[in-house]
């Protein structure tokens, strides 16, 4: 059953109610959370790549820059958690392209795309060597992990629970109409998490 | 629906009324307005109407802001109600928020609630199983509060009557200890849960398990569509308000039904201050309401007076309408009032996997489990703690996604997902026994915005509550393990009472005016045309998920009230 046949089956079940399906974020709430975590728009693109670095975009299947997965990261961090955890979550954002400088050479922001992969496994696998800004009072290696490892965690949420990948790639259905406790399972079957 | 004008006493005067429009309120109009009484209910909360007021009902996941999460200001805000294992994103706007309705907690108490239009009905579990003689001879048997003053049998027919409107999902299992009712085609275990169904039975033979019951429309469809309601689609976002009317509620059933004979006004916004007892006539002839908005009191005044404010809040009513005659709250002779309150123990859990019947899986969802009902003592005694525990079990095939690494590799990990083994849970719902150290009083010195006290609420776990969980853990390691079940882990998760939301008593039943409040048909024995037919009645709290049999009490009670009336008893 798609979309349409169910909104219809809705309407006629309804009374012709009115459905309201609000896609996204509005334009306030993404200008709301960039001002409320007091990001720039420079920090916002370093935001942009790391989320690209985790699922990147392409030809077949759609990724973080097409998804605009940035602005669910902001929206979720600005509403969604305590201050304890913004704070270090921008700490890290803020201080990206210093932290890559110092163990890498170059900032984050001129990183190819092997590069970048490169540095946010490293920093997944906790395989950095901290000594090379243990000086500095601005950051500290559990900021970067934490905004390295929130912002993942948010991307694969907002890449799974999107629209494109709950309607064309795993679709869900809001009125599956029944149940069956005991199906059996085809040979090759593409497994579907909101199936 | 009347417009009142609030200057005439007549056209505040009705044969009935109702306080509260939740679950068991919901009954009584239903009751009194087909038999033609004209009533009143009032509502402290805004109006939830049917389909218009559902803002979320049809939402995609992908629709909600936060993906169902609810902001971190609320929950702190808002701790008690955070709580709530259906307080989420889609559902929030029909949960009282903790700061616009403080109450007292002498003890730690997750008191969930909801002002509105069906109260909770709106977001309940929907679970349904009857009472039977087994739990109403409970206390008799085992000595503790009093004896029940009515039996299954007294009950029963209504359990009938309530089930065949009300639309419940279930199998005709046969058990004594759990009676079947009038029931519409089962939902389906799974593959999983049927084959723990098929070993329990095999290796023991005091237990079972079934199919939930649960008060969803699965066939006899025409006749719901009189109600304007279809069959349950299996969206399992029933605490969004359902867009079919698939689940019972009483802005979907009851309320809408008793709205269609004429005879029902509803008023919302309206605070049940105190219920009006004249000394003169020796009974009640009113309530007391503070307008929720503008803070003005209006008096309302009927024959008869029903108390379904939910459990705690009708205990409220009850203590805080004082009157030279019942200085100590209304019918409270004995000082019995808002005590001996009990709840269910939800605290403990076990899961586990399964690695047969690889070859299967589910589709579609189901809002509904599997459910275990009481097996211990219930012919007799036969553990070192009174009563018992019923349990729900649910197994869905596990799906594993590898979350390692970043780039075209995570993404295809996301994108190839893989079933697991089934993984298997279970709950445990405890019966608690009521004492009279578990109690509700009112506040003596702080109030709520209306000028009325704030509830405090001092309810406690036992020793009896210890050694139950204890058990259910054992026996349902037991029992997993001898299916053959891995990775079993069990946890308590220390919750307070309150949070199972069955929480239960205050206003008991009984036989003897001297130890309980309410006579055999739910009126205080000291007030008789003033009964008490939710949670608040209940003398002991069995395994049960109660919605049903308060229903049941309120369609007796309100069929009861009819008769006396007529009779010219009240």
């Amino acid at each position: 059953m798609n979309r349409r046949t169910v909104l219809k089956q809705l309407a006629v079940m309804t009374g012709g109610m009115v459905l309201v399906p609000s896609c996204d974020f509005s334009r306030n709430d993404i200008l709301s959370a960039y001002d409320q975590l007091k990001v720039t728009q420079g920090e916002v693109n370093i935001l942009a790549k790391l989320c690209e670095t985790i699922i990147p975009s392409g030809e077949a299947i759609k990724g973080a820059d097409d998804l605009h997965i940035k602005d669910f990261v902001l929206v979720m961090m600005n509403d969604c958690y305590s201050k304890d955890d913004q704070m270090a979550f921008t700490k890290g954002l803020k201080n990206f392209n210093t932290f890559t400088r110092s163990v890498s050479g170059k900032s984050f922001e001129d990183m190819d795309k092997d590069e970048s992969k490169e540095l946010v496994l490293k920093v997944l696998n906790k395989d950095i060597d901290t000594s090379k800004f243990e000086n500095n009072e601005e950051y500290t290696m559990e900021d970067i992990n934490s905004f390295v490892n929130r912002t993942k965690q948010l991307t694969v949420q907002g890449f799974m629970a999107s629209e494109y990948i709950m309607t064309g790639i795993m679709p869900y259905q809001l009125v599956p109409g029944g149940f069956s406790g005991k199906v059996k399972i085809k040979e090759g079957e593409k497994v579907n998490v909101n199936g | 629906m009347a417009n009142l004008n609030i200057d005439s006493r007549k056209e505040r005067t009705f044969d009935a009324i109702v306080i509260g429009s939740g679950m068991s309120g919901g009954w009584a109009a239903k009751e009194f307005t087909e038999k033609g009484l004209k009533t009143l209910v009032l509502e402290r909360g805004r109006e939830v109407k049917h389909l218009q007021d559902y803002p979320t009902t049809n939402l995609q996941p992908y629709e909600l802001e936060h993906r169902g999460k609810v902001k971190q200001k609320i929950r702190e805000d808002n701790p008690v109600v955070a709580r709530c294992y259906a307080f989420r994103e889609d559902t929030q706007h029909f949960f009282v928020k903790d700061q616009e309705h403080p109450y007292v907690q002498e003890e730690p108490f997750d008191w969930i609630r909801g002002y509105q239009t069906g109260g909770k009905s709106l977001l309940w579990a929907r679970q349904v199983q009857r009472w039977s003689d087994y739990d109403f001879e409970g206390p008799d048997r085992d000595g503790f509060v009093v004896d029940w003053p009515i039996r299954y049998k007294d009950l029963a027919p209504w359990y009938s009557h309530v089930e065949k409107f009300v639309g419940v999902s279930g199998n005709k299992d046969g058990l004594d200890n759990l009676p079947d009712g009038e029931f519409l085609p089962p939902m389906e275990l799974t593959a999983v849960e049927q084959y723990f169904k098929n070993h329990i039975a095999e290796k023991y033979d005091d237990r079972s398990i079934i199919i939930g019951r649960c008060a969803h429309i699965t066939g006899n469809f025409e006749y719901y569509a009189k109600q304007g309601r279809g069959g349950c689609q299996h969206r399992n976002l029933c605490q969004r308000g359902c867009p079919f009317g698939g689940y019972f509620s009483s802005n979907s059933s009851t309320l809408p039904w008793a709205e269609k004979t004429g005879n029902l006004t509803m008023r919302h916004h309206s605070v049940v201050e105190s219920i009006i007892y004249d000394e003169k006539k020796g009974k009640a002839t009113g309530v007391r309401v503070i307008d929720a908005n503008t803070k003005e009191a209006v008096e309302y005044y009927a024959k008869v007076i029903f108390v379904n404010a939910s459990a705690l809040n009708t205990n409220l009513i009850l203590l805080n309408s004082t009157s030279d005659r019942f200085p100590e709250g209304l019918g409270n002779d004995n000082g019995l009032l808002g005590k001996y309150v009990a709840f269910h123990n939800y605290r403990a859990r076990i899961s586990g996997e399964y690695d047969g019947l690889l070859e299967y899986r589910t589709e579609g969802r189901r809002p509904n489990g599997g459910y275990i009902p009481r097996f211990r003592n219930v012919r007799r005694q036969e553990t070192d703690f009174l009563r018992g525990y019923a349990a729900g079990f649910s197994g869905f095939r596990k799906i594993h996604t590898d979350h390692s690494g970043v780039g075209e590799e995570l993404k295809n990990q996301l994108l190839n997902p893989e079933y697991g083994p089934w993984r298997v849970g279970s709950h445990m719902m405890g019966e608690t026994i009521p004492k009279e150290s578990n109690y509700v009083n009112l506040d003596p010195e702080q109030k709520d915005e209306w000028g009325i006290p704030l509830l405090n609420v001092s309810v406690k776990y036992d020793d009896n509550d210890e050694a139950m969980i204890k058990d259910y853990l054992e026996q349902l390691t037991e029992m997993f393990e001898s299916a053959g079940f891995t990775n079993i882990s069990v946890r308590d998760d220390h919750r307070v009472p309150g949070l199972d939301i069955h929480e239960m008593g205050g206003v008991r039943m009984g036989k003897e005016p001297e130890t309980s409040l309410l006579n055999k048909w739910n009126q205080l024995h000291a007030c008789p045309n003033v009964y008490v037919t939710d949670g608040a009645c209940m003398t002991s709290t069995s395994t049960q998920n109660p919605s049903l049999t308060y229903m049941a009490f309120a369609a007796r009670s309100a069929n009861h009230a009819v008769d006396e009336l007529k009779k010219m008893n009240l």
